[in-house]
């Protein structure tokens, strides 16, 4: 494994049980709570959160085989996509996590079993190519640094509702 | 390769000058509340600890002289707690130009650096047993730290009733 893919995994991991332990303590029906919903466009709740990064482990995965993939600005929870206190459009909490959870173990197989060649590869998707030509100049973003700004939001979610930071 | 960690590095100033647009300055401090229950970081402790961490810390990991001032260390630093007391962090403005200068500093330094010190031991025994290496925690600073921050901001300005920065 390249010492870039390796540090990118550290990260990962680290992602993998922030998430876990952001979400451990809470109930179903604090899933879809959007504190200041009332008021304005409302803070991202657990639900969206976890459905929306869930939504990257295919990609990733897909960008590492060197494959093509939808683009994750369609999925019914990608970027487009708004939080709605319908908690039935939702999976359960216990189905997310665990698909959180799988989703990270397969990336990270992934990652470890990627080579210098593989990473060079061009990105398939036409809307990713500019920002990000190959795989290795997406991986930091998409893998790490998207995943973490949701994660912050998800802790400031936490204070909001009173829990202790994790 | 490290020309995409310095990528997502400068997609975070980028991002963190998007979500500080639209703040007056006399927001800066506050801390919404939200159903009886505060957000603590706010966007001048936040952008003042990336600027302090990068501006620090990683001019230590690198090798470089640390442009950390005086006493931000103690109003900043990872144990610091936010404080509504305006009177102790710069203003908006110095302390965008302070991340900013923080991020030129390290960049060039990142750059530059050899392969050997990134491979060598992590000089911070608490953090050694998750982040190995030099190379495995600053690549860490550069990405998921700041945007686990920056994602507090977004849901800052969520609180406050302020547009999304994009």
């Amino acid at each position: 494994m390249t010492a870039i893919a390796n540090a990118l995994l550290i990260a990962w991991n680290r992602n993998a049980d922030y998430g876990n332990k952001l979400v451990a303590d809470l109930s179903a029906e604090q899933m879809i709570l959007q504190p200041g919903h009332d008021a304005g466009p409302g803070m991202n709740h657990p639900a969206w959160i976890l459905s929306h990064l869930n939504a990257y482990h295919a990609p990733l995965i897909a960008m590492l085989g060197g494959e093509e993939f939808p683009d994750p600005k369609d999925h019914p929870f990608g970027m487009q996509s708004k939080p709605q206190a319908d908690a039935s459009i939702y999976a359960s909490k216990e189905e997310l996590v665990a698909a959180w959870q799988q989703g990270h173990d397969d990336v990270a197989l992934h990652v470890a079993a990627a080579t210098e060649a593989s990473l060079a590869q061009p990105l398939k998707l036409e809307r990713w190519k500019k920002p990000f030509p190959t795989v290795i100049d997406a991986l930091p973003y998409v893998m790490i640094s998207h995943e973490s700004t949701h994660l912050g939001q998800l802790s400031a979610w936490r204070r909001v509702q009173g829990l202790p930071s994790v | 390769m490290r020309k995409s960690i310095l990528n997502t590095y400068a997609f975070n100033l980028m991002y963190a000058g998007k979500l500080l647009e639209g703040i007056a300055d006399d927001q800066m401090t506050t801390q919404p509340d939200l159903d009886g229950h505060k957000i603590p970081n706010h966007p001048a402790w936040i952008i003042g600890h990336l600027a302090n961490t990068s501006g620090g810390f990683g001019s230590t990991l690198l090798g470089i002289d640390s442009i950390q001032a005086e006493g931000d260390q103690e109003i900043l630093g990872g144990t610091s707690t936010p404080s509504t007391d305006a009177s102790i962090y710069p203003d908006k403005q110095t302390l965008a130009k302070k991340l900013a200068d923080a991020h030129d500093h390290i960049s060039k330094a990142f750059l530059e650096v050899d392969d050997a010190r990134l491979a060598e031991p992590n000089p911070v025994d608490r953090l050694a047993p998750v982040f190995p290496t030099i190379g495995d925690m600053i690549t860490f600073v550069m990405t998921s730290h700041e945007t686990t921050h920056l994602g507090q901001l977004s849901a800052w300005r969520r609180a406050m009733g302020l547009p999304s920065a994009f």
